[in-house]
């Protein structure tokens, strides 16, 4: 047997054509349920529209998350599984090999420039395994932007990637998505993964390969007997495993739809992904669930408050939709939120209409379980207890000010005590209270954040400290936001003091 | 001679509406953040929220395996 040499790389340059994708991939052999598989096609699709015109594929490429699973299950087979991947690069300028050369001898008098510029057109990439059925590892691709026809989109959880290619650097935002393979990992190691891919690299946390998501998930948990292949996770070896990589995971179960949508509006808006644990509706009893990660919010318009006892806004009615990674379908799909009503249950309960957008798929209904978020340790006060004190905030203000009763909007959010300070800065607060709030306040590393808004403008934030367990006393400033007459700052001031916090306008 | 005038109260001058986000009327019914109240009217809305954070066990228990 020959003794193992270095292997060879090229750069191979293809024209996109909508369609044509599944060239990219080799076809198992044996008879698969579908080729190309679903996800292919979805990732086809998407990069179709945003505008794809060219792919670089690297044919030698070492996938850390790869190599985990070769490691751990794959490397172990009798089939000689290769220890290295393919990466295709998507870009939506033509570029060929000439053009590419002329890109490399630009870079040797200004390689940042060039690297800036290429970037301007890198759309993402995808790491191509060589797993019969399964090819599509990580993948980095962008989102369509903050424009829908119907709403505006927030994709707070995404991350900066930086991407080398042929020793020029590209940059692009995004988050990564993966195939599930149904050897290491199921739909929720890689829910967990995607999650994490943002929380941790927030957190400056090693981020897990899903080889060590299922360890971790199946260290002292073996709820489905063997670990390998994975015949997946519960709901408590997900949070063992966002535990193990150093992260507090958050556990919110499904109840009602107004709370369950307070929850999803506050997570997302503050750039924590969640995954969302769901039961399709053409399941049967008794059978497993899914995984998905919520990654982006769609925001429509705030709904008006149909209880007439009521003088405030609910500012999550405003979110139609979120954003998933579906490791059946693809990056950023759809999920429409909407209400169902079960048998034996009064209150409807949260399902979500996930829009495959191919014209040969049809839309899939799952009903909402439980949701997990990874999150910092230290941020220990609860979502819902952050919105119970944003309710009791509004509704006071709303009725102690009349003529904002039913034009008042409150909304959550965590946000980190810098990047506030930075919008505050910004802000029509006076110089002598953002010098208050940035130089002389103790401000915990996360702050939570009630916001009350006007018809216009913000009108009042209330922060709390999120070190704390419980929502009061742990108000630590409320700013106001906007000028406002003496007699209307004299109520938000008596709000402060009912707070017990310092009133910073 | 004209009668004089009964000088307006200075609290007067906050009745007026002066934009969306100017100056707000006060209630001076109640004239005062009245949380109790809130609360009263909330009691629903409060209790849905934190029913979420109490996870039976049968929740730890769901599991998720789809392939498609």
């Amino acid at each position: 047997m020959p003794a193992a040499d270095y292997p060879a790389k090229t750069f191979q340059f293809h024209r996109f054509v909508s369609g044509h994708l599944a060239d990219r991939y080799e076809r198992p052999k044996g008879e698969l349920h579908q080729w190309p598989p679903i996800q292919v096609s979805y990732l086809d699709n998407y990069i179709a529209v945003l505008g794809c015109k060219t792919i670089i594929e690297e044919t030698h490429y070492v996938d850390r998350d790869y190599i985990a699973d070769l490691s751990l299950f794959y490397g172990k087979s009798l089939r000689n599984y290769p220890n290295f991947c393919r990466r295709l690069h998507f870009f939506d300028e033509a570029i060929d090999i000439r053009r590419w050369r002329r890109l490399v001898a630009a870079a040797r008098k200004d390689i940042d420039k060039v690297g800036q510029n290429l970037s301007g057109h890198y759309l993402g990439f995808s790491v191509v395994r060589p797993l019969p059925g399964h090819p599509i590892g990580r993948t980095v691709v962008k989102t369509l932007g903050p424009k829908a026809t119907d709403g505006e989109r927030i994709f707070a959880p995404i991350r900066p990637y930086v991407v080398h290619l042929g020793g020029l650097r590209l940059h692009t935002d995004g988050l990564a998505f993966q195939q599930q393979d149904q050897g290491v990992s199921a739909c929720a190691t890689t829910a967990v993964w995607t999650a994490l891919h943002s929380s941790a690299h927030t957190e400056s946390l090693k981020l897990p390969a899903p080889a060590d998501i299922t360890q971790a998930a199946s260290r002292y948990l073996m709820m489905n007997g063997r670990t390998l292949p994975s015949e997946g996770l519960a709901i408590q070896q997900i949070c063992e495993a966002i535990r193990d990589s150093g992260l507090a995971p958050v556990l919110v179960r499904a109840t009602r739809t107004a709370v369950d949508r307070g929850v999803l509006d506050t997570y997302l808006r503050s750039g924590f992904p969640a995954v969302l644990a769901v039961i399709p509706e053409s399941s049967g009893p008794g059978e497993a669930g899914h995984a998905i990660c919520a990654v982006g919010a769609k925001i429509g318009t705030v709904q008006p408050q149909t209880n007439p006892a009521l003088a405030y806004r609910d500012g999550s009615t405003a979110l139609k939709a979120v954003y998933v990674h579906d490791d059946r379908l693809g990056p950023y799909a759809v999920a429409r939120l909407g209400a169902i009503t079960t048998p034996g249950e009064q209150e409807p309960r949260t399902n979500l209409v996930i829009k495959w957008p191919l014209a040969n798929f049809d839309e899939e209904s799952v009903r909402l379980h439980s949701i997990v978020v990874p999150m910092p340790v230290k941020v220990r006060l609860p979502v819902t207890r952050l919105r119970a004190l944003g309710h009791l905030v509004a509704q006071a203000l709303g009725t102690a000010l009349p003529d904002f009763k039913g034009a008042l909007t409150m909304t959550c959010r965590y946000l980190l005590a810098t990047d506030y300070a930075r919008r505050i800065i910004q802000s029509d607060v006076s110089a002598a209270g953002i010098e208050r709030l940035t130089s002389k306040s103790a401000l915990s590393r996360y702050i939570g954040i009630i916001e009350i808004a006007g018809p216009d403008a913000p009108f009042l934030d209330v922060l709390l400290d999120c070190t704390e367990a419980v929502e009061n006393p742990s108000v630590v400033a409320t700013i106001l936001r906007t000028p406002q007459s003496t007699a209307v700052t004299s109520i938000v001031n008596k709000l402060s003091i009912s707070l017990g916090s310092q009133l910073i306008m | 001679m004209p009668s004089k005038r009964k000088k307006a109260p200075v609290e007067s001058a906050t009745h007026k509406k002066v934009g969306h986000q100017g100056q707000a009327r006060i209630d001076h019914k109640h004239h005062t953040v009245d949380f109790e109240a809130a609360k009263e009217v909330l009691r629903d809305v409060l209790r849905a929220e934190v029913e979420s954070e109490t996870v039976p066990s049968d929740v730890l228990s769901f599991r998720m395996k789809c392939a498609r």
